[in-house]
């Protein structure tokens, strides 16, 4: 196997077991930076599969926006000492884990023989890839401006009404624009 | 390289984003692995069009399901601070007001009169 193919099972692989991690460990902050890993794996996998300009979009987007966007959440919910305690399922649903990993295990296993089924040739040149150059900033931008470009236009426009409704959503009632701060624990449970 | 590798850990870490999804009781925890699904079917669309010889259309998408994954947690996000201000805590199992019948607390369309109390 050629560099390249190592360092795409390397990052796989990195990314796999991060993900995993996000979804066990036991404490909020981590998951985030779980997810950190697992998106610079998948950024690394990308430049190996020929994407260099959305390896680097990913960096900057997923680690960049995201996982800042989920710290900021995780800050605001936090509720007290408790909430490490809370984040897991309660210790009497072994049955829902089980039935969970179950579920989980038949869409990831239909996942692979459609994806596998779905390919004619299931082979990856990967020197090829990268001799073509077609995930650089140049090529990327022709495709989005030529080909693509009413999906893209679409795609700002529904950038546009997401910002707009995360705002209104986020407005309470009542309050004037501007206000968007909350009081976490003004009306408790029950 | 068989397309195999890439398309399996693609597969593996939906199923792994899926699982978290149904076991994690904190909201952010399900948002988080709503992230992993979408990283996952990013992976695959990014493999597949390398293996289907367009690699360019696999990048294109990626590109598209990764603006679309940035404003679903904007908006996610804000909802679910807006739910967790009504609430008081961020537990997924205590948000049952759309099973019907034991309501525990205050909803948050109350106010809109549509909601069974």
């Amino acid at each position: 196997m050629s560099a390249a193919a190592w360092g795409l099972v390397v990052a796989a692989v990195v990314m796999l077991v991060a993900a995993v991690a996000v979804v066990t460990s036991a404490r909020l902050v981590r998951t985030a930076f779980w997810l950190v890993v697992v998106f610079l794996g998948q950024a690394v996998v990308f430049l190996v599969l020929g994407a260099d300009f959305l390896g680097w979009v990913q960096i900057l987007i997923s680690i960049g926006a995201v996982v800042v966007l989920v710290l900021f959440g995780l800050m605001l919910t936090s509720t007290s000492g408790t909430a490490r305690a809370r984040i897991g399922v309660p210790a009497s649903s072994g049955w829902r884990r089980l039935g969970a990993a179950v579920v989980a295990a038949g869409f990831g296993a239909l996942l692979l023989v459609a994806g596998l089924s779905a390919l004619p040739e299931p082979h990856l040149d990967l020197e090829a890839v990268r001799r073509e150059r077609s995930g650089g900033a140049q090529a990327i931008g022709q495709a989005l401006f030529s080909a693509w470009v009413w999906p893209f236009e679409l795609l700002s426009v529904l950038l546009l009404v997401a910002l707009v409704g995360a705002l209104v959503v986020s407005r309470r009632p009542g309050e004037p624009a501007g206000s968007t701060e909350q009081a976490p624990d003004q009306d408790g449970e029950g | 390289m068989h397309a195999a590798f890439p398309l399996s850990i693609a597969a593996t870490v939906a199923a792994v984003g899926l699982y978290g999804a149904l076991t994690r009781r904190h909201v952010i925890m399900l948002l988080l692995s709503l992230e992993l699904i979408l990283a996952g079917a990013n992976l695959a669309l990014v493999t597949m069009g390398v293996a289907a010889g367009h690699p360019s259309t696999g990048y294109i998408f990626a590109l598209f399901v990764l603006t679309i994954a940035a404003a679903e947690m904007g908006v996610g996000l804000a909802i679910i601070l807006l739910l967790f201000a009504h609430r008081g805590n961020a537990d997924l199992t205590t948000w049952t007001s759309l099973r019907g019948g034991d309501i525990q607390g205050r909803t948050p369309v109350d106010a809109a009169g549509g909601e069974r109390r």
